[in-house]
């Protein structure tokens, strides 16, 4: 059904890549749910930030909250090997995203299965494996990513042609 | 985080979550509940209750 150009059965359409050798892969996604982050963050939690100390100036003295008289907590979250962990589970969320998208794609099968890993993290690290050795660059990675984020917007326009639909023609 | 950009549909200026409440407040459901339908559903939903809003809002005939 389309409502001013806009496909509102639209919930689903398909990218093509191109690959090295010529041929066009066709990977049909469907859209995500808004509310979807709260189920990547659940399944693939961010790494927790933990705190290394209390802040001190120049010369060693405790730095407390001037309004709140409490102590100023540091933590790690600037430190490069959270950041790198952090970047890991970023790559891994992401790559659930797509997975989720490409889920009533029939033609896509990964060879990795849910139920063979511990956890979605590592479920999610072998795919990304899977993709890299089927030939998938980081950019087509990141074309499928920015792909079902389009797809999955409720964008104004997608609810105003909704919202339209309602609206009889006479 | 991956983050995605959910843009406010709402002509009143509000945010999605905003509409997203006030859908689940017209429905009876708790916000849960909306986010486990599909997202051609959520847009209908969405697309309901601005139809909705503007009829209270005597901007379209009821």
């Amino acid at each position: 059904m389309k409502i001013a150009g806009v496909d509102l059965s639209a919930d689903k359409d398909t990218l093509r890549l191109t690959r090295r050798d010529g041929r066009i892969i066709e990977l049909r996604f469907a859209a995500l749910p808004y509310g979807i982050d709260e189920e990547i963050k659940r399944e693939i939690p961010d790494v927790p930030v933990k705190v290394t100390g209390v802040l001190r100036d120049q010369r060693g003295k405790i730095v407390r909250d001037p309004d709140s008289g409490q102590l100023v907590k540091t933590t790690n979250e600037d430190d490069p090997e959270h950041q790198a962990a952090q970047a890991r589970v970023n790559r891994l969320q992401s790559i659930f995203m797509i997975v989720r998208a490409l889920a009533p794609d029939s033609g896509v099968e990964f060879d990795t299965k849910r139920e063979s890993c511990k956890d979605t993290a590592e479920y999610c690290g072998r795919i990304e494996q899977e993709l890299r050795a089927a030939g998938f660059s980081i950019g087509d990675v990141a074309k499928m990513l920015a792909f079902v984020m389009e797809l999955s917007n409720l964008s104004k326009e997608k609810v105003e042609a909704a919202r339209d639909g309602f609206l009889s023609e006479t | 985080m991956t983050g995605l950009a959910w843009k406010i549909p709402s002509q009143t200026g509000r945010t999605m979550e905003y509409l997203v409440m006030r859908a689940c407040e017209r429905f009876g459901v708790p916000p849960s509940h909306f986010r486990q339908l599909a997202n051609a559903e959520q847009v209908r939903w969405l697309g309901y209750e601005e139809l909705r809003e503007a009829e209270e809002a005597g901007e379209v005939d009821e």
